[in-house]
């Protein structure tokens, strides 16, 4: 007796849907699954065994062969089980219902016959939805995640027995549906906030720009001025996620199996690797390839402290991802692309011993050390970071000034604002940032006044900008514009972008 | 001390008796080919049914199902392939089984059905 029933596997971010094939033969009782399964869908052989007999159904003594269609195409993942243990049932005859085509089946099973949460069930339910199916059967502890998706019925199942009685139309299961177009936006505590940061007026300017448009920030100054302090307050300015930002950062770590809140993922990331992380685990990896760091941090911020203390290579590896923001990882089993839009904020001392300019302390780094302390962060690493700004110590009165400092709240309304006039202008165009204007669009999109036209004229050819960095001079400034809320970009956006620019004192 | 010859042919006729009150269809007993012996052939409605019969006086030399491992087992289906082909009992589904039988004060029948393939 022959049964077809359909589940997904995940490559990447992408679903496949597959046919699970199921026969029942005579002869011999073998149990054998063909069409590229991995070690963890040979093993579910024995977790369906044990799940059937356990739910009170018999497992069949016949020959059965499933076969996992589409054939070539490798697949992993516990997430079969209920498909397969579904299969045998219906060609065993415990299940009456003909019409398992419109619908698919993700769960693992355990022993007892309960239906065990997976990995990767947003991602999984999206790409069934792209492929027409209208009802999925998933693990009660997904449903949270899953229910954002609308146009497909979501049947959340405990127990196998659950599955096979609903199918029979013996139990009445209600689709999960939960109205979540909107994103939670009340306050959240943070624990810290810009207020606490003393003076450093330029370097809380810098960062609301950052924040304002998704640019890469390098703060450089001496040690105790602040810049881990400035940095790990970001989040608190970070404009508000858009629901489409959101379900893209969810898919990937559901995928990453990171999914903590079990629902939708309502803020953005602050990812800080320490400086001893690896290039895979930064990029992404493993036989069959894991999102790394950059693309956990998408939509977000990945925080890199202590800028040269991280391996060169691993340093290396982060410009094409921060330009294309994607990353692409080959593997024997397969090439994965994983998005990586992120915001590299990174930090770091001047030289080894942290004092090379600053006003009050004697640097005791030789020249060569300075040197090469610097060399660490090369040339077209810089170039891809949009803003650089330099910290000077706190002084005295800084620290025990009276003034009251601007909360974050305030920071980031502006962030916000300007956040929405980018989100009205790329409207349609899959970009929520000005960091992210394709070159084809930027003088579409960034058009200056006359002086400031030609202010930049006058300073690309006196600081000899590479084409890359007029680009980006043009994105920042059209964000600054934007907390200004002008239309037009003027000569004092233009003049405080490139200010953003100038570390030729330390990179000559 | 009972013969071991003996107390094996006292066991396979308990066995036998066994199955036939279960309402099989004994075909062949002791059925040896140069792959192997089968102890027991039967049919249990349209399953054919090849069972293994262990007969043991106590647990002292471990039970008996332990006594069929993988070696023995195989021995059993490439006999049953041939008793298969012999007979013509093509369309039939097949199953193996492990009878134990304890010899002690009580007789004790222990049929393990689908106990291997």
């Amino acid at each position: 007796m022959y049964s077809n029933v359909k589940t997904c596997v995940l490559h990447g971010l992408n679903g496949n849907i597959v046919d699970v094939e199921t026969d029942l033969s005579r002869g011999l009782p073998v149990f054998n699954i063909v069409g590229l399964p991995d070690t963890s869908i040979k093993e579910s052989k024995e977790r369906v065994r044990t799940a059937i007999k356990n739910s009170g159904y018999e497992f069949p003594l016949s020959r059965i062969t499933i076969n996992l269609a589409p054939a070539n195409l490798k697949k992993e993942g516990s997430q079969m089980d209920l498909a397969i243990a579904i299969g045998v049932l219906k060609s065993s005859g415990f299940i009456l219902n003909d019409n398992l085509q419109d619908m698919a089946f993700i769960g693992e099973l355990s022993l007892e016959g309960k239906i065990n949460p997976v990995d990767g069930a947003l991602p999984m339910v999206i790409s069934m939805r792209e492929a027409g199916i209208s009802k999925c059967i998933l693990p009660f502890y997904n449903r949270e995640e899953c229910s954002v998706i609308k146009d497909i019925e979501i049947i959340p199942v405990k127990t196998l027995k659950e599955v096979v009685d609903y199918l029979n139309g013996e139990l009445k299961i209600d689709p999960y549906a939960r109205e979540h177009n909107q994103l939670y936006s009340g306050e959240k505590d943070y624990g810290v906030d810009f207020s606490d940061i003393k003076g450093q007026s330029s370097l809380k300017r810098a960062l609301e720009v950052a924040a304002a448009g998704s640019h890469n920030i390098l703060i450089i100054g001496p040690p105790g001025a602040g810049k881990t302090m400035a940095a790990r307050r970001l989040p608190t300015i970070m404009p508000k996620l858009t629901f489409e930002e959101a379900i893209e950062i969810t898919k990937i770590y559901s995928v990453a199996g990171l999914l903590s809140s079990k629902s939708l993922i309502e803020e953005r990331p602050f990812r800080s690797p320490h400086h001893t992380a690896s290039s895979v685990s930064l990029i992404g990896g493993g036989r069959i390839p894991k999102p790394g760091e950059v693309s956990l941090a998408h939509n977000g911020v990945l925080f890199l402290d202590e800028l040269p203390e991280f391996s060169k290579t691993v340093l290396e590896v982060l410009r094409q991802p921060m330009e294309d923001g994607t990353v692409t990882i080959a593997r024997a089993n397969g090439t994965v692309t994983y998005p990586a839009k992120f915001m590299l904020v990174a930090s770091m001392n001047p030289c080894p011993c942290g004092y090379y300019g600053d006003p009050f302390h004697e640097c005791t780094c030789s020249q060569a050390s300075i040197d090469r302390y610097l060399g660490k962060i090369s040339n077209p690493l810089l170039d891809r970071i949009d803003i650089h700004i330099e910290v000077q110590p706190v002084t005295y009165n800084d620290l025990t000034d009276k003034i009251e400092e601007e909360k974050s709240a305030t920071i980031r309304e502006r962030v916000n604002k300007a956040r929405e006039i980018q989100l009205k202008r790329y409207k349609n165009r899959k970009i929520f940032s000005n960091s992210q204007i394709s070159n084809r669009d930027i003088r579409k999109y960034c058009r200056l006044t006359r002086e400031a036209e030609n202010i930049l004229n006058m300073s690309f050819n006196k600081y000899k900008f590479s084409a890359r960095t007029y680009n980006k001079l043009l994105k920042v400034s059209r964000t600054i514009a934007d907390l200004d809320g002008e239309e037009l970009i003027q000569d004092k956006h233009i003049l405080e972008a490139i200010r953003y620019r100038t570390l030729d004192k330390y990179w000559g | 001390m009972v013969n071991n010859l003996e107390k094996g042919t006292r066991g396979e006729l308990i066995a036998r008796t066994y199955l036939q009150e279960k309402g099989y269809k004994i075909l062949a007993t002791n059925y040896r080919k140069k792959q192997g012996e089968i102890d027991i052939i039967a049919l249990d409605e349209d399953t054919l049914v090849f069972i293994e019969v262990k007969t043991r006086t106590g647990i002292n030399f471990g039970y008996g199902f332990e006594a069929v491992n993988r070696k023995k087992q195989d021995r059993i289906i490439k006999s049953s392939y041939i008793f298969i082909k012999e007979n013509n009992y093509y369309d039939y589904q097949l199953r193996y089984d492990i009878i134990e039988i304890y010899l002690t004060e009580k007789i004790k029948v222990n049929h393990i059905e689908n106990a291997f393939c």
